[in-house]
């Protein structure tokens, strides 16, 4: 009788990889719109937790005028960091694009307010990469939700 | 505008933070709650420590 290992190698990759289906249409909606990845996968309170926090920090990067990155060569340094910022904006989804659409645009102005501003646009495209990563890995089944036995009625 | 100060910024930024990370870190919600205070709570003894350091750096 062959060994678990053995039919495991014989098995084809395909077998165990979630279908593609499964975890493309609700991991581009978490991007696109964040918290409607969880939304779509019917985990509602936490599609609002994620949209509340993720488009609050972004309202509150706009109102402390903010500055959207863009890419830039040069040194390191700056590459670095404008390359960086700019993939940080645009995790955003529909909040960066909505807004860069609708026209804004922030000079560099001196003071921390604008430097907190910039930094919160950054980190709330983060925060939403990590719920789209939570999304992809609750759609593909790679996250088990822990649920409570129900009593018996 | 809206201009908070060092504080407020650190803290609206570790509350929202910490709100997504305990959503997406733990598979149970009783996990996610705790985990988010954790978080939480761990974003502001920093934010106080590194508050004190460097005013104590500055003098």
């Amino acid at each position: 009788m062959p060994s678990k290992r053995v039919q495991a190698k014989d098995r084809p990759a395909s077998a165990d990889a979630p279908a593609v289906t499964d975890w493309l249409p609700p991991t581009l909606l978490a991007w696109l719109v964040p918290g409607a990845g969880h939304f779509y996968l019917k985990r509602h309170w936490h599609g609002v937790i994620v949209l509340a926090a993720v488009a609050g920090m972004f309202v509150c990067g706009l109102l402390m005028q903010g500055r959207m990155y863009v890419p830039m060569g040069g040194n390191l340094f700056t590459t670095i960091m404008t390359y960086g910022g700019y993939l940080g904006d645009l995790c955003n989804g529909s909040l960066y694009l909505l807004a860069v659409g609708l026209g804004y645009e922030q000079e560099m102005l001196p003071g921390a307010t604008h430097d907190y501003g910039t930094k919160f646009l950054v980190c709330s495209g983060l925060l939403n990469l990590l719920a789209v990563v939570d999304t992809y890995e609750i759609a593909s089944g790679k996250k088990r939700e822990f649920q409570l036995p129900k009593a018996p009625a | 505008m809206f201009e908070p100060s060092h504080l407020q910024a650190a803290t609206l930024f570790a509350l929202v933070s910490s709100a997504v990370m305990g959503v997406v870190g733990r598979s149970s919600d009783r996990g996610r709650l705790r985990y988010g205070l954790y978080c939480f709570g761990y974003f502001l003894v920093t934010i106080f420590v590194l508050g004190w350091l460097m005013r104590l750096g500055h003098g």
